[in-house]
This record gives C-alpha cells, sequence and structure tokens, in this order.
C-alpha cells in the first residue's frame, strides 16, 4: 500500500509540474506580460523593468523556465502588478487558508449529508420519492452558482436579516483591536478541524458498540460532547468576540457552498448504490436474515462508499467552482476572489500564483481523499 | 390438485419419516415488461430429516425459483399464484417478513451459486459469518465463542482456522465455496439448499466439496436439496432425484431409479445427450429444440415440441406427475415407452 | 466450395478486399450493391434498437423531463431569427443594439409620494432641473422597464428587450454547448480507444493526459486564460471541452474500448488485412460511441454554467449571451434589488439553470438505459 501511495504522490507531483508549464507557455506565447504593468499608473517604470530582470523577459526561453521553476520552489512568484508591491507567495498565504477553510467545511459536511441521504434514496428507487428528490440534486448540481448565491442572500441577509450579506469582517468592530483578522481565523480553522477530527473519533468509537441503541445515544452524546467543548473553549479566549464576527460573515457562503456540492455527493452516492444493489453479496445478506435496513446500510451503503470516495473529486471541481463564484458574490476574500480580480485586471503574477495554489490546494485533497480510498477498500492494503 | 395425490407423488421415493418441510402445489409467476413468466408450474415434493433431493434441469427451468421461493426471496415482482411451503407444518408463503427472517438461515441456508460472490469485498469472513450467528442466536453467543464456532466450522469444511480473519479476495475460488458452506452450516439450520454447488469449479474440486457436503450432512443429520443441471453428478450424491421443465416437474423418484430407469422422455434425453466416462461409448441422441419461452408456453405438455414421443394428445392435455411405483413418479402420458438408456447402441 | 466475396458475409463494416481478381467484377458494381445493402441492414438495425431504447428511456420520466426543457430552449433558438425577421423590428428588438423605450409622462410635483419608487425618483430627479417648473409635464423614459404587451419580459438598462436576448443567448448556449461536446467527445474518444487498442506507452501516456485533464479544475483555468486572452465562444468552447471532461470520459472510454477491443470480430479485421487506425476507427468507436454521447451531455450542461459564470464576471468577449445579461444588471446595479427588478435577474439565471439542469438529467436518464447494470428488471 506504501508503494501505490508513493506512485499517487508521484503522479500528483507530475501533474503539477506539467501545470506548471503549461501556464509558462500559455503566458509567454501570449506576450509580453509586463505590458499591462506599463499602463498601469500606480507602477513606476522602474518596477517594470526590475519585474522584466526578475521575470527574465531578456533573457531566451529554456532560462525563463528555469528561472520561473526555480522561483517556484523557492516560493519566490513574482509581484503582484495591481497590488504592487506586495509579494504574490504573501497575498496567496494570507488568502489561501480562507478558501481551504471554506473547501474544507463544504466538502466534509456535503459528504456526510450526501452520503446519508443518497443511500436512503437509492433504496426507495422507482418510487415518486426517489424521483423527486433526484431532481431535487440535479437542480442544485446544476444550478447557476451566481443566481443561487443571490437567491441565499436575498432570503437570508435582505428577507431575514440573519447574515451578512457581504464581506470578511465588520470593520467597525475590528478597527483599533488587539488581533489582525488572518489570526483570528487561522485559530479558528484549527479549532474546527480539530472539532471535525474529535467528532470523526467520536463517531469511529460509538460503532464498537454492539446495540444499535447505544450506538445512536454514544454517537449523538459524543458529538454534544465535543462541539460542547468547542463552544466553551472558544467562549474563554479573547478572542471569542472576533471569532464570532468572523463565523457570522462565514456561514453564508460556506451554507451555501455545502448546498450545492451536496446534490453533487447525493446523486453519486443513488448512482453507487443503484450499481451495488445487484451485487451477488446483497441476496446472501438478506438470506442470513439480515434486516432490509441492516442490509442497505451494512452492506450495499458500505460497499458503495468506495466509489462514491474515488469520485469525490469530480465533485470537487465543482466546489472549487463554486467558491470563486460565492468568494466573488459575497465579496468574501478568498483566493477565488483574489484570482477573479488578478484575472479582470491583468495581474499576471497573481493569476498564475492563484492558479498554482488553487491547484495544488486541489491536489492536496486529492491525495487526501486517495488515501481514505485506501483505508476502506481491503483489496488495495496488499 | 388433490393433497393426497401430490402427497404420494411427493413422497415417491420412499421415506418413511415425516416430512420436514413440503411444498406443495406452488405456482408463481414474474410480472415483467413484456408479460407473466410462469416461473413455477404446481411444483410438489417433500423432504424428510437427513435426506437429500436433488432439483435437476436446464437453465430457467425453475429450479432457482423454487430456492428462493423456499427462503422466501422471491424478487419483487413474483406472484404467488397458489401452493403452499410448509416447514414442520407451518406454512412459509404467508408468513410476514419479520417472522420469515428468523427462519432465514435458522433453518434454512442456501450455499449460493457462484461462491465468487456471495461475500461482501470489505469484510473479512468471519465478520460475515459472526454477522448470520449474531442474528440468531445473538444474545447467548459472545464474540469469543463466536470465534470458537467459526474455527469448528472451518475445520468441518476443510480450511484453516486462521484464515477466518482474512478478505475474501485472500482466498482461492474452491476455498470461498467451502467457506460459504461454512457458513450455511453456522446457525444449525434443518436443511441447505446447495445451488449449483459445482458450477465453475474444476472437476477436482467439485468432487471434494461434494464429497465433503456428503459427509457433513451424514455427521450432522440435516436435509439438502442439491440443484444442479448435472444430472449425472447429483444422482450421486441425492437420495432422490427431481427433473424439472419448463416450470414443473417431470419425474421425481429416488436417484438410481431415475437415473437407471427413467420414466419421462426428458430424464431420458438429459442422460442419452452427454456421455458418460464410465461405461461404453453410446451414441448421443442430442435434444433438438430450445427450452420453451416462459411467456407464452406451449399447450398441453410443456416438452411435447421436442419429445420424440409426443402426439396430438400431448399438444392437449397436460399430463400430471402420477404415480408409477413407490419410488417413481412421472408426468407422461407414454411413460411406459420411454427406451432403457442402455439400449442406446454401444460404439465400441 | 467458394463463394465470391460479394456474397460472403463479412465482418460488420469491414470490406479488406474489393481486388478485382476474386470473383470476376472488373467495375466493382456488384461489390457497391453488396455495400449499400449493407448499409440498408444497418440502418434497419440501428432503428429498430433506436426505438427499443426510446421505450426503454421513455420508461425513466427523469430523461424525458429533461428532453423537453432542452427542446423548449431550442425552439426559443430557433425562434429568434424568424421573429427578427418578422414580427420584431430590429431597431427596438434586437438584443444588442435595439433600444426600446417606454415613454412616459411625468408630472413635476410638489411632493415625492415613494422615493424608492424609480418613476417617482425621476421625478425628484426633475425638480432639480432648473428649466423645468412644477406642474409641467415632461416626456422621459424610464429604463430598465418592467413587463409589458410590448416587451412580455420587460427591458434591460439599456434599453434592450429581454425576451429577444433570452431567446438570442439560447443560440449561445446551444452553440457553445456544442463546440464544448464536440471536442470533448472527439478528444476523449480518440485517447480512450487508441489507448486501449495500442496498450502499453501508448496507454500510459494517454492516461497520464487524462489525468492531467481529470485533476484540472476547469474554471478556475479558463479564469486564468481569460487573464491573458480574449475567450470568445469557439475558444472557449474548445477549451472548456478540453479541460472540464476530456479526463474523466477518456478513462470511461478506454475501459469500455477495452472490452469491445478483445471481441473476435477485430482480430478477423485484422487478419483481412486492415491497419491498426482503421480497426480503431471502424470498429472501436463505433462501440463506444453510445456512452461517448452519455457523457456529452454532462459536458454539455457543465459549458452552459461554464460560460455564465465567466461571462458574469465580464471575462468573455461576447456580444449578448444569459450571462452577458447578468453582468449589465449587476454593473448598472440592480441586482441586489432582487424581486423588485425581477426581470433583469431571474429569466438569465433561470434560464442558465434549466438548461443545464435539462442536459444534466437527459445524460442521467440515457444512463439508465446505456449502462446495463443500472436497469431495472
Amino acid at each position: 500500500m506504501a508503494k501505490r501511495l508513493l506512485s499517487r504522490l508521484g503522479q500528483l507531483v507530475f501533474v503539477l509540474w506539467l501545470l506548471v508549464t503549461v501556464m509558462f507557455f500559455v503566458v509567454n506565447i501570449a506576450g509580453d506580460p509586463t505590458q499591462q504593468m506599463a499602463m498601469d499608473p500606480n507602477v513606476p517604470p522602474e518596477a517594470r523593468e526590475l519585474q522584466i530582470a526578475r521575470l527574465g523577459l531578456d533573457q531566451p526561453l529554456h532560462i525563463q523556465y528555469w528561472t520561473y521553476l526555480t522561483g517556484l520552489l523557492q516560493g519566490d512568484m513574482g509581484v503582484s502588478f495591481h497590488l504592487y508591491p506586495r509579494e504574490v507567495s504573501d497575498i496567496i498565504v494570507e488568502r489561501l487558508p480562507r478558501t481551504f477553510g471554506l473547501l474544507l467545511i463544504a466538502t466534509v459536511v456535503s459528504i456526510i449529508a450526501g452520503f446519508a441521504v443518497g443511500k436512503r434514496v437509492a433504496w426507495l428507487r422507482g418510487t415518486r420519492r426517489e424521483h423527486g428528490a433526484t431532481i431535487i440534486a440535479v437542480f442544485l448540481l446544476t444550478v447557476f452558482p451566481v443566481w443561487a448565491a443571490l437567491v441565499m442572500i436575498w432570503i437570508f441577509a435582505f428577507e431575514l436579516d440573519w447574515f451578512p450579506s457581504r464581506g470578511f469582517i465588520t470593520t467597525a468592530l475590528w478597527r483599533g483591536g488587539p488581533y489582525a483578522a488572518n489570526e483570528v481565523f487561522i485559530a479558528l480553522l484549527l479549532s474546527i478541524t480539530a472539532l471535525m477530527l474529535a467528532g470523526f473519533a467520536v463517531f469511529l468509537l460509538s460503532r464498537r458498540f454492539d446495540a444499535p441503541w447505544m450506538r445512536t445515544v454514544g454517537g449523538l452524546g459524543g458529538l454534544a460532547l465535543v462541539i460542547g467543548v468547542f463552544l466553551l473553549g472558544w467562549s474563554a479566549t479573547p478572542m471569542a468576540e472576533y471569532a464570532a464576527n468572523i463565523a457570522y460573515h462565514t456561514v453564508l457562503p460556506t451554507l451555501t457552498l455545502t448546498l450545492l456540492s451536496f446534490g453533487g455527493t447525493m446523486l453519486l452516492t443513488r448512482t453507487a448504490m443503484m450499481e451495488t444493489m445487484q451485487e451477488d453479496f446483497v441476496l446472501t445478506a438478506r438470506a442470513k436474515g439480515l434486516s432490509e435496513r441492516a442490509v442497505r446500510d451494512k452492506h450495499v451503503a458500505r460497499t458503495a462508499l468506495n466509489p462514491v470516495v474515488a469520485s469525490f473529486l469530480i465533485s470537487l471541481v465543482t466546489v472549487i467552482t463554486g467558491s470563486i463564484v460565492f468568494e466573488q458574490v459575497f465579496s468574501w476574500p478568498g483566493m477565488g476572489l483574489t484570482l477573479l480580480n488578478a484575472a479582470t485586471e491583468g495581474d499576471v503574477p497573481l493569476a498564475i500564483g492563484g492558479i498554482i495554489s488553487l491547484g495544488f490546494l486541489f491536489m492536496i485533497v486529492h491525495f487526501l481523499l486517495d488515501l481514505v480510498y485506501s483505508a476502506l477498500d481491503p483489496r488495495l492494503r496488499t | 390438485m388433490t393433497t393426497t395425490a401430490t402427497t404420494t407423488t411427493a413422497q415417491a421415493g420412499g421415506q418413511r419419516s415425516s416430512p420436514l418441510l413440503e411444498v406443495d402445489g406452488l405456482t408463481v409467476r414474474y410480472e415483467t415488461l413484456r408479460g407473466d413468466v410462469r416461473a413455477i408450474e404446481d411444483v410438489s415434493f417433500t423432504l424428510g430429516d437427513g435426506e437429500s433431493l436433488g432439483l435437476v434441469g436446464e437453465s430457467g427451468c425453475g429450479k432457482s425459483s423454487v430456492a428462493l421461493a423456499l427462503l422466501g426471496l422471491m424478487p419483487k415482482n413474483a406472484r404467488v399464484d397458489g401452493g403452499e411451503i410448509r416447514l414442520e407444518g407451518q406454512d412459509l408463503l404467508r408468513l410476514p417478513e419479520s417472522q420469515m427472517r428468523k427462519h432465514r438461515w435458522n433453518d434454512i441456508a442456501m450455499v449460493f451459486q457462484g461462491a465468487m460472490n456471495a461475500w461482501n469485498p470489505v469484510y473479512t469472513i468471519f465478520t460475515q459469518i459472526e454477522e448470520a450467528l449474531t442474528i440468531h442466536k445473538g444474545g447467548s453467543m459472545t464474540r469469543s465463542e463466536a470465534r470458537r464456532r467459526v474455527g469448528d466450522l472451518f475445520e468441518l469444511v476443510g480450511l484453516d482456522p486462521q484464515m477466518m480473519d482474512r478478505y475474501p479476495h485472500e482466498f482461492s475460488g474452491g476455498m470461498r465455496q467451502r467457506a460459504v458452506i461454512a457458513m450455511a452450516l453456522s446457525c444449525e439450520p434443518r436443511v441447505i439448499i446447495a445451488d449449483e454447488p459445482t458450477t465453475a469449479l474444476d472437476v477436482i474440486v467439485q468432487d471434494r466439496i461434494l464429497r465433503q457436503l456428503k459427509r457433513i450432512q451424514a455427521e450432522l443429520g440435516m436435509s439438502i436439496i442439491y440443484i444442479s443441471h448435472d444430472i449425472a453428478v447429483i444422482a450421486e450424491v441425492a437420495d432422490r432425484l427431481a427433473v424439472m421443465y419448463a416450470g414443473g416437474i417431470a419425474e421425481i423418484g429416488a436417484s438410481q431409479t431415475v437415473f437407471g430407469h427413467p420414466r419421462h422422455p426428458y430424464s431420458w434425453s438429459l442422460l442419452t445427450s452427454t456421455p458418460s466416462i464410465k461405461g461404453p461409448l453410446r451414441t448421443l441422441a442430442p435434444l433438438a429444440g430450445e427450452p420453451p419461452d416462459l411467456h407464452d408456453p406451449p399447450p398441453g405438455c410443456p416438452f411435447h415440441p421436442r419429445c420424440p414421443l409426443a402426439t396430438d394428445r400431448c399438444a392437449e392435455d397436460k399430463p400430471p406427475l402420477e404415480l408409477l411405483s413407490s419410488d417413481q413418479a412421472s408426468a407422461c402420458w407414454y411413460s411406459d415407452q420411454v427406451p432403457d438408456p442402455r439400449e442406446q447402441e454401444v460404439l465400441r | 466450395m467458394t463463394t465470391s466475396p460479394q456474397r460472403t458475409a463479412s465482418p460488420a463494416g469491414t470490406d479488406p478486399t474489393g481486388s478485382p481478381q476474386d470473383g470476376g467484377d472488373p467495375t466493382g458494381q456488384r461489390l457497391a450493391t453488396g455495400r449499400r445493402q449493407r448499409l440498408a441492414n444497418r440502418v434497419r438495425v440501428l432503428r429498430a434498437s433506436f426505438r427499443e431504447n426510446w421505450a426503454l428511456f421513455k420508461r425513466n420520466r427523469i430523461g424525458v423531463v429533461g428532453l423537453v426543457v432542452i427542446a423548449i430552449f431550442a425552439i426559443m433558438a430557433i425562434l429568434h431569427p424568424i421573429l427578427m425577421d418578422t414580427v420584431w423590428e430590429p431597431e427596438r428588438y434586437h438584443p444588442v443594439v435595439g433600444y426600446s423605450a417606454q415613454e412616459v409622462e411625468l408630472t413635476v410635483v410638489e411632493e415625492i409620494e415613494n422615493p424608492g419608487e424609480e418613476i417617482d425618483l425621476q421625478r425628484a430627479q426633475l425638480r432639480h432641473d432648473p428649466t423645468i417648473q412644477e406642474g409641467e409635464t415632461v416626456e422621459d423614459t424610464v429604463q430598465p422597464a418592467p413587463p409589458s404587451l410590448d416587451h412580455p419580459l420587460g427591458t434591460d438598462p439599456l434599453g434592450r428587450d429581454v425576451l429577444s436576448q433570452l431567446m438570442l443567448g439560447a443560440q449561445t448556449a446551444f452553440g457553445m454547448g456544442a463546440v464544448a461536446a464536440l471536442t470533448t467527445v472527439i478528444v476523449a474518444t480518440f485517447i480512450g480507444s487508441v489507448a486501449a487498442y495500442f496498450r502499453g506507452w501508448v496507454d500510459t501516456v494517454s492516461m497520464r493526459a487524462a489525468d492531467f485533464f481529470l485533476l484540472l479544475p476547469p474554471i478556475p483555468f479558463l479564469i486564468f486564460l481569460s487573464a491573458i486572452y480574449d475567450l470568445n465562444m469557439v475558444t472557449l468552447g474548445l477549451v472548456f471541452g478540453l479541460v472540464s471532461g476530456a479526463g474523466s470520459t477518456a478513462i470511461v472510454l478506454k475501459s469500455q474500448a477495452l472490452t469491445v477491443a478483445v471481441k473476435p470480430f477485430i482480430d478477423s479485421a485484422r487478419v483481412a488485412g486492415a491497419s491498426g487506425m482503421q480497426v480503431v476507427l471502424r470498429h472501436v468507436v463505433p462501440n463506444v460511441l453510445p456512452l461517448t454521447f452519455l457523457y456529452m451531455m454532462f459536458t454539455v450542461s457543465g459549458a452552459i454554467s461554464a460560460e455564465a459564470i465567466l461571462s458574469t464576471f465580464g471575462l468573455i468577449d461576447l456580444p449578448m449571451s444569459w450571462g452577458i445579461m447578468i453582468q449589465t444588471a449587476n454593473d448598472a446595479g440592480y441586482i441586489l434589488r432582487g424581486v423588485e427588478y425581477w426581470w433583469l435577474l431571474f429569466p438569465a439565471g433561470l434560464a442558465v439553470t434549466f438548461l443545464s439542469f435539462a442536459f444534466y438529467l437527459f445524460g442521467r436518464g440515457m444512463d439508465e438505459v446505456v449502462n446495463p447494470r443500472l436497469r431495472q428488471r
């Protein structure tokens, strides 16, 4: 198994390299990337020359490529044209964790919810409820994200006034405060990750119980405990108010993103379940006297989980796209919004940096999913 | 369809003890898009304690459907048009699902066809057998007791008990088949149904498995129903034989009697259409035509389009299963005209 | 016992001989008849299987719903040029350069009743105009205008008819979808079939390429590209088709093609002398086509959505599309006034949603036909 994972890792590195190279050539075919710089009044002409020198644009192509590659490995992605004089890598470090947080929560919740609903829906195959649920899921999957986001804003921000319609923080609150927004955000992100891991551990532990009622009680109880600890812990720190503010702004984009990716997971699960239901071991399970529910959950769903995780990658694409759209509509300053702005303003180094970092993020999640997948399927462990 | 008649014929082959399992006039059809398929037509047989019965026939003759019916696992589009299945007197067909579940595996277990796929790839063999034990012996069996039991079962079927914590893909085909048998025996059922126990196995393993089954049956005293298309193989291991065609029983009786002196043209065709390794090589009489489409079976006797003895009467009247002697019954108007297979011309 | 080659039943599609020395048919005319006969046969078989598949498809209402919606939009797209030529005057109804104004008479009043209302807002503005006295009636225009008999879906902030825009947008959507789908199909079929047939290093390289496409998130990549290049409908379709579907489709097609590649008739074709490429084209590809068609639907679904997203953000160089409609509304600041100016946001947004949705449903419906593992008894 270690060998397989290593080869997977190698594959990902290769693809990342391919991506970087493709982008290099794409950019260079287009001509001089610093042209925009020349036209931008913010940028002094020396900066342009500096950039040319830095990017090595006055040098032959293969040397440029080499410089580019080595620069990347050292974390040097140049200076942003538009947000001059900030370094691209600097901007990325600030913004990327935010998008990662958004993705993390949306992915985890949508997998859990999508799988739970999907397996029940697939079992009801052919009934009107199944058709209805499938249509709703497809709708969520294909709905125009911009429109969906606007509808969400309209409902929750305007009509109900539960959440703000844009922004990352309420600046008035933070001005003159002791903390930088990013500090608090990172702390929040780490603690939420810890919360998820704890929740997962609770789930695994609760499965050890034999009686089903004990499993449910233990599971829910453990979950409540973990969440309680989380909330108590936070309310004790001085950062609490600020963290709550960030959370307040993050709920709506996260919720919208989760809803949309939920549709994809549910459909995947449904298909995987329907294919697994035809397998012979399902008949065997029934013949042993297992209840319908046990057959569904312990045999079909458990086995269907494998292809679901494997194909989740394709949904991941929807999630990343969605995050970009929502960051824009909600004016939530993550990596997606940064990329979008860079593209609109012709800020080539930042655009490159944006794409590389998003691609990198995508591949990390891919690799993590691969790990999960090997753990789930014993056939891959030998 | 009088009960006395069916009971007598069903008992053809002479078992003395009162029947453990009685199938009485079972008639089932499947509703499909293209029309109704008459899968089981008025099938009756009995099975006593410690007895073995073979259900033999071509694919689609209804033998697997009968097996599923016994377990109450017929597909959703199955409709029972008549008959009863009595296990120690209790009608299984009309039991609510929750009750039927208790009987499954505990009283009637199945060794599945193509044992390869009977196993869920993500759980160990032990886990899957333990599952059955938990359901039926739940409270009274702890995990260590379960492990001991599975170990015993493994030894019984000739598997190394240490393998029980492995995954199905780590077993060879023959080993998986034995494991399936072990799982079937786990709850000490009264009846075991072995559905094509030897298909997809090579001949040597086939032989071994069948011997094992026979030995286990003798040791544990359960009843077995063998389902197969291979009449020669089943005739050797089963006490009684029922030849099925187009959803109904063509002939039923003691194995040696049916095998040696078939009284139905179809049984005769089965026996004379394949060469036997033992004995002299005889002329083969291959069976022409195809089994009937069960959406629209021919009138009268279902076999008549392919039958060498068929007359006009066969096309109009369907022959009932008639008791010919104490150990043989046949559903044919001309059962006395069926030739002796040994009359086939010897070639060498 | 020899039979002339024209009358021999040859494996589907191959015509390996045709050389004049066997059979004595120098003009090749009899060969042509044979070919025509085979073609007629194939058409008949296709029609029969089509009917059977259609019955199967109809059973699952999901696919049918999708098809119906697609048809509605297709009608819209087709209808547009007809309407432009007949009923609608171009100056007023052209989706890009038309201008239609609802003329309204405004009386300057002392007090403004409802400052939220656009008309009253304009009245308020008029009050500040020194050339106009109180009590005077002035003709002015109201943009964007709400739906009326003239303009069933109203007009946008630049005075253009929304319905006209919507219908033209349908053309753009289908056009781009077609380009994307074709790209995906051609690239994926090629990669998949070639990989399955040739195996070896060709296989490895193709699969690495497919992996690359698979791992690349399409929209971020497109956003990136738009920073450097100007994208129009065709280029957008091409790139999207390549980046979104090609990867996963190629992999699926390859495994499908593998099941075909081992079929005996391929061997017989090779024995008869067909070259590798010929075999791929004539045998592997047709077998793989139904599945390809299926994946095409999903690509189109994604392409429509992608285009809309990108144009909403102003990244594409198109005169009119549904995304552009939303962008126009957004730029003029009408987006968040949601319900009041619903005709600016809802038609376009819902159109994108529904058409993309419809293609996906259609694909799902086809899945049940094409994928035998999913079929119900």
